[in-house]
């Protein structure tokens, strides 16, 4: 005899409901948390630590640095004095909603306003994951080409803003801007975008003023 | 991309969900799998069946099921489909809409033997 059990079973059940627990904890906090994403190499850390350097005395940030084992970023962070927590995912792909909780656990919330949470480097699966955060951020830099909008769409739509970074590099490389921006806004009509290279500092107070001014796109929910 | 960490979730739930229903043994899961969820069925297969020996869900057969991409839009309100990467309304072409399906992940049925 074979027993047939109907269920609706949500396999990632659990990442939703800490992912809403997270997104109350900051809101309780009136903390802004950005997702930050983007390819391996694509300057996270680096647009990390312009940031903190240019508007740490103007907003207390907090860093979670999500990596696969070291924590290299991490020690890059910290250098700039900021309270940093790093998350290592043991090999996986994206950071979700309980490691960023534990990392949240370790961050003094009650002095912050700002977190910026740094996924692990991947055009994939971090879209696919909510950790709480109230806006995706993500970079594209002209080094991957342009044609990731069109491969990788689904992160392009979840993000608020796209930073297209190492603008200082175009000279030097087949990315044709036009094409990435308008593919970016094929796939996210309203994705705001921003032009910068966190090596000679262009475009960077744009990028400020939006942390600064924390707009968002926001869809119905 | 992740699809061991998926199967071991798909797995405590297995677990969770024969032991309400009184299974001695699960025979065979149905899961839905949303397109846009990236999972890759025959990795997952793989990746369960790799972590199962000596579970209740020792052998048992992953039946997968592939759920469209669905989205509305937010210009006219239509309801739609979309292939993976065609990011756009079906009837005005608009990328503007929200992503109303094609993200599950669920189980809907198990079967399995009784004590």
């Amino acid at each position: 005899m074979t027993i047939t059990v109907k269920t609706i079973a949500p396999v990632l059940e659990a990442n939703d409901r800490i992912a809403q627990e997270n997104r109350e904890i900051f809101r309780r906090h009136g903390i802004r948390a950005l997702n930050l994403m983007s390819a391996p190499g694509a300057g996270k850390t680096t647009l990390l630590e312009r940031t903190l350097a240019g508007l740490k005395d103007e907003l207390r940030i907090g860093v979670i640095e999500g990596d696969i084992a070291t924590d290299a970023d991490a020690r890059r962070v910290s250098a700039l004095g900021v309270p940093v927590v790093q998350i290592n995912t043991g090999g996986g792909c994206h950071l979700d909603a309980g490691m960023v909780r534990k990392g949240m656990d370790e961050l003094p919330l009650g002095e912050l306003r700002l977190i910026i949470i740094e996924n692990v480097g991947n055009l994939v699966c971090p879209a696919e994951f909510d950790v709480g955060e109230d806006e995706k951020v993500m970079i594209l830099s002209v080094t991957e080409g342009d044609d990731k909008p069109l491969k990788y769409p689904l992160m392009f739509h979840e993000a608020s803003l796209l930073l297209i970074n190492k603008i200082d590099l175009l000279p030097h490389c087949p990315f044709d801007l036009e094409k990435a921006k308008k593919d970016a806004a094929r796939v996210s009509p309203d994705l705001k975008i921003l032009e910068v290279s966190c090596r000679s500092g262009q475009g960077l107070s744009a990028w400020f003023d939006w942390v600064l001014a924390g707009p968002s796109r926001s869809f119905p929910a | 991309m992740h699809e061991l960490s998926v199967a071991r979730a798909i797995l405590d739930r297995v677990e969770t969900e024969a032991e309400a229903a009184g299974l001695a043994a699960v025979r065979q899961i149905k899961l839905e799998v949303g397109s846009l969820t990236g999972i890759v069925p025959e990795s997952l297969s793989f990746c369960f069946e790799a972590i199962t020996g000596g579970t209740v869900a020792e052998g048992a057969d992953l039946a997968i099921e592939a759920l469209p991409a669905k989205g509305r839009c937010l210009e006219g309100g239509h309801e739609f489909t979309f292939q993976g990467y065609a990011f756009a309304c079906s009837l005005c072409g608009s990328a503007r809409f929200r992503i109303t399906g094609g993200r599950e992940l669920q189980i809907v049925e198990l079967q399995g033997d009784p004590p």
